[in-house]
């Protein structure tokens, strides 16, 4: 009888986590879906629209690329964050690397600008961020992106990939230092290949940062051909709002080549932010 | 191998952005084809020296910035098409945004130094565009040859007047809006009723249409459209007194239309008036609910799905509503005068160009200007259904619909003064207000004005 | 001796070398900003192109006492907090300790929960936008087909519910994320002790509730930090969904700020702002991670 009970129990219990699990599913993906099935419907049916794409047609995608500047958006994006990332990367790997392994004062100190870096929203740097880079001419450019960007993933950065080089022994650079490598050679043919896991985590944990960051890049560049994605679609929805099939082709248009990436490098890219995230 | 691949891909466009991203400000240059983008108006330079544009082949790309492209895409491919047509050596890059970001993208871009040659003027900023000196002064342009250019627009130079600073003026009157009222013509024909003109005659047929269930008005709130619309009725409250010296008034250092953080709504006569009649209007309790949520999709879903029969909006948005639903007979008329019950006798708000004083092309910016105001555009317009009416002379207006030969039987001079002010600051604090007024929110006229003078006292906080 | 000398000296040149690129890029885009936000916020800018005069701490005087929006995008702020806080504390560690158990599903529910979190916020905002749109939105339209009238309601219109739909969608997109989190810290947990426990005796619940819930400790603290952070920097959602709310009351700090900056150019006004926000967020994240929960920061050795 006990016996009976007890396998009921558990498979109400597994048809309960079956059910949580499908309907989180449905709640996940459902909208992503929708705006799937929106981009192929057509303008008198977007009224109706629940699940399935109403009379099918491609004019929206059509006209998407045809009337915004969707394509130019990629690149832009590619060029800040791609920028942005091989900037953090080596910059923080080399402050990372004397803060690891050379001892001068300051450590307390950096350890408190990391604090600030992390907790400090970009919005409270925003507007003499603005007047600066007017001042310097830099607006419009991509480096009005690119420096603000590395500038606050770089403590960070510094500080996961100053854990990780610590965790290498010291023994491989005392034995190259006595062969007559300098420091640098050291860092350049000793530490960083031995990171790479860690700098492929800086790599994912920056990229996602900043690929998909609408403040500053709706700012800082106004210029349309030169805007990032978010900044892009920002502005096409302000332009296209009334039109929602062909919004939804831009939106869709927009997401997916992260959304490749992402599925691409599934792995790489939830270790990556795990690691982010448990370090910080 | 899928990391090296990865980091093949970002060390190439790096290199290809240090590339593009240096000289990137020097790209403006290159030609871009602008089917593809949306069209920024930017201000249209003017400069004397027409005959060294012309004898220059060499290509030229001038900027031109607006918020309008959404709104007649149409329009503003075929005019820039057929502007490039005639100066082939000239193209156009369009910069255009949506009108919540057009303040902020020219606002930055002003600051930074890279505003367009050819700015479309946002009313609210005209403070901002003269005190930060990037405006041309365009007289001599307009008067040279005998004032040619000035004489191609109705009313001559004094259509300019809105944008004139000392003996100066800086910006050019391009086209005029006004507001409208839609109605669902197979509503009123059932109903037998006529479009009404003024307010009791709004009350009396929206009683009839109440009690045949349709909700008599639509109008969104949340966009500043109940706004632009009653403050622009404002003007009407200028019909009779047009020349009385109450425009000025309305403008003068402690007026409604001025920025001025004296001014003070409950102590203005004009804007009491105006209350009490808005009044009456809210408590007839003829709109739509939730006013102070619905945006302008919202409210016209409401007209399209035939529930509201009038739909009272701006004509800048015509040519977008009679192409969503063309299953309903719409049919435009003037809209509702506030004004001792009269129909209205004026109304206008213009845009307009002005010229950037640092562009590197002034000539051929000029030139865009001078296209963009000549009677061929206007006749453009009107053919691929563009703004209402454009103020140059010698434009064909026979193939004008019913909305825009009723406003051309208005005889006031509509273009002369910029009557609407609709985008001035006093217009856009009181637009969440007004909103709630005619949502029923207040229970008498006093606590409207206390509840504006509030929204006053808030926004000067920040100065 | 002297050879070592100038040899440690060398070794500190270097030192400083390879710190200065980090150093430089973060005084000049981080630390200067961030000390003239707080100069500004003392001045007189409005309008203008540059500041023009000392204006004290009017601002923040205005701010707290004559202020109505700034004091509901506080409130705002605060009230999202809680909810967000509190939702991803629970939802997410429910989820994480469901799949911690399967092992061939896992990697595919881990991989559609994540991904709301790679999409960009103006993405997603537009997304949920025009599901919550009233006659014409998913939701209604589901009201529709299953008879639900209800669901035909003008939601983003409500001024008591709209906040709650902000935090709905914010949820959506971030519960993913935090599970994951969630996730990886459960896996860590070595295996022989909950053996251990089985073999005492305890059944599944008992493992769960004492064994494997104070063993996350670690990743709620840092959930907890995250998600605080995150409110705070809510801009995107609140630009494109709402747009300030009907009337004002989906307002919220970001938001508020770049409202003041490009209606009204009130930069020192909007500057202030800045600084009460930074303020909180810090002071917030402090008391978060020293007082409830005791993290003592491991100093150099």
């Amino acid at each position: 009888m006990k016996k009976e009970i007890k396998k009921d129990m558990k498979i109400t219990g597994r048809i309960f986590k079956w059910l949580v699990l499908v309907i989180s599913t449905i709640f996940f993906i459902y909208p992503v879906i929708y705006t799937l099935s929106m981009s192929f419907t057509s303008k008198r049916a977007q009224y109706f629209l629940v699940l399935w794409p109403l009379e099918p047609t491609i004019t929206n995608y059509i006209e998407a690329i045809k009337r915004s500047n969707i394509l130019s958006l990629y690149k832009n994006s590619i060029i800040v964050t791609g920028a942005t990332v091989i900037l953090v990367l080596i910059v923080s790997s080399m402050a990372a690397y004397a803060f690891a392994r050379k001892k001068f004062f300051g450590s307390n100190f950096f350890f408190y600008l990391i604090f600030l870096a992390l907790i400090i929203p970009p919005i409270s740097v925003f507007i003499p961020l603005l007047v600066q880079l007017k001042n310097y001419h830099l607006i419009n450019t991509y480096w009005a992106l690119i420096f603000p960007y590395t500038t606050i993933s770089v403590p960070f950065a510094t500080f996961i990939l100053r854990n990780f080089f610590k965790t290498i022994p010291v023994e491989i650079e005392e034995a190259a230092k006595i062969d007559g490598c300098n420091d640098f050679q050291i860092f350049y043919r000793i530490t960083l290949p031995l990171s790479k896991s860690a700098l492929g985590a800086v790599t994912i944990f920056t990229a996602l940062a900043w690929w998909n960051e609408y403040l500053f890049a709706s700012v800082f560049i106004t210029n349309n051909k030169m805007q990032t994605i978010p900044a892009g679609i920002g502005r096409i929805i302000g332009t296209y709002w009334m039109d929602y099939t062909l919004l939804s082709a831009a939106l869709i248009i927009a997401l997916i080549p992260m959304l490749i990436v992402y599925l691409v490098f599934q792995r790489t890219f939830i270790k990556g932010v795990v690691a982010g995230a448990i370090k910080g | 191998m899928k990391k090296t691949i990865l980091w093949i891909i970002t060390v190439v466009f790096v290199i290809s952005m240090i590339f593009t991203g240096i000289g990137c400000k020097q790209e403006e240059t290159t030609t871009e084809e602008t089917a593809e983008e949306v069209e920024e108006v930017a201000e249209e330079t003017t400069e004397e020296e027409t005959e060294v544009a012309e004898e220059e082949k060499e290509p030229v790309t001038i900027s031109v910035g607006t918020w309008l492209y959404a709104h007649y895409p149409d329009f503003w491919d075929a005019v820039i098409e057929s502007f490039e047509a005639k100066y082939p050596y000239i193209t156009v890059e369009l910069r255009a945004s949506s009108a919540e970001t057009y303040v902020q993208t020219l606002t930055g871009e002003v600051q930074a130094g890279t505003a367009p040659d050819v700015i479309g003027i946002y009313a609210i900023m005209w403070d901002y565009l003269k005190d930060s000196e990037v405006l041309m002064d365009l007289t001599p342009a307009l008067t040279e040859n005998n004032n040619e250019w000035a004489d191609s627009f109705v009313g001559g130079i004094d259509a300019h007047t809105r944008w004139k600073v000392d003996d100066g003026y800086y910006g050019i009157v391009i086209d005029s809006w006004g507001i409208v009222t839609l109605y669902n013509k197979d509503i009123f024909t059932e109903l037998n009723l006529e479009v009404p003109k003024t307010i009791d005659e709004a009350i009396e047929v929206s009683a009839v249409l109440k009690e045949n269930d349709y909700i008599p008005v639509a109008l969104s709130g949340t966009a500043g459209e109940s706004t632009s619309w009653c403050w622009a009725l404002i003007s009407g409250l200028v019909n009779i007194a047009f020349n009385d010296g109450l425009l000025e008034d309305l403008r003068g250092p402690n007026g409604a239309y001025s920025a001025s953080k004296d001014y003070k709504f409950s102590e203005d006569p004009i804007v009491i008036k105006w209350a009490e009649e808005l009044f009456k209007l809210a408590q007839a309790d003829i709109f739509n609910e939730g006013i102070v949520a619905s945006d302008n999709q919202a409210a016209q879903s409401l007209f399209y799905a035939g529930k509201a029969a009038m739909l009272w909006d701006g004509s800048w948005h015509i040519a977008n509503l009679l192409a969503a639903a063309p299953e309903i007979p719409v049919g435009i008329a003037l809209p509702i005068s506030f004004y001792d019950n009269e129909p209205i006798k004026a109304q206008g708000a213009m845009t307009s160009f002005g010229v950037n004083n640092v562009s590197e092309h002034p000539e051929e910016a000029l030139l865009f200007a001078k296209y963009f105001s000549s009677a061929e555009a206007g006749n453009l317009s009107i053919e691929k259904g563009g703004p209402v009416l454009l103020t140059a002379k010698g434009v064909d207006t026979s193939i004008a619909d019913e909305y825009n030969r009723a406003y051309l039987e208005l005889d006031a001079p509509t273009f002369a003064a910029d009557l609407y002010g609709d985008a001035c600051v006093a217009s856009t604090l009181s637009s969440l207000a007004v909103a709630g007024l005619l949502d029923g929110k207040f229970a008498s006229v006093d606590e409207f004005l206390a509840e504006l003078d509030e929204a006053q006292e808030q926004y000067y906080l920040g100065e | 001796m002297k050879k070592n000398f100038f040899k440690q000296l060398k070794e500190q040149k270097n030192a400083y070398l390879f710190i200065l690129p980090a150093l430089i890029l973060f005084f000049v885009f981080f630390l200067y900003p961030l000390f003239s936000t707080f100069r500004y916020s003392f001045l007189d800018w409005a309008r203008s192109v540059s500041p023009e005069g000392f204006k004290g701490i009017q601002n923040y005087i205005n701010l707290f006492t004559k202020d109505t929006i700034f004091r509901v995008s506080l409130a705002n702020n605060f009230k999202l907090v809680f909810v967000i806080v509190l939702s991803q504390i629970t939802i997410p560690v429910f989820l994480a300790l469901l799949l911690d158990a399967k092992l061939k599903a896992r990697a595919f529910f881990r991989l559609i929960f994540f991904m709301p979190a790679i999409i960009s916020t103006v993405i997603v905002a537009a997304i949920w936008k025009y599901i919550f749109y009233p006659n014409t939105g998913l939701i209604s339209n589901f009201g529709r087909i299953l008879h639900l009238d209800f669901l035909n309601y003008v939601w983003l219109a409500d001024e008591r519910i709209a906040i709650y739909i902000i935090a709905l969608v914010m949820i959506w997109q971030l519960t993913g994320y935090n599970m994951v989190i969630y996730l990886a810290n459960l896996q860590s947990i070595p295996e022989e002790i909950t053996e251990a426990a089985i073999v005492d005796g305890a059944n599944n619940w008992q493992v769960i509730r004492k064994i494997k819930i104070p063993l996350l400790r670690p990743s709620i603290n840092i959930v907890t930090t995250i998600m605080t952070i995150a409110v705070f920097k809510l801009y995107e959602l609140i630009v494109f969904i709402t747009n300030g709310g009907p009337s004002h009351t989906t307002n919220v700090l970001t938001f508020y700020l770049i409202k003041r900056v490009t209606t009204g150019f009130h930069y020192s006004y909007a500057c202030a702002i800045a600084v009460i926000l930074t303020l909180i967020v810090v002071v917030l994240t402090i008391i978060i991670n020293q007082v409830i929960f005791n993290k003592k920061y491991e100093m150099d050795y």
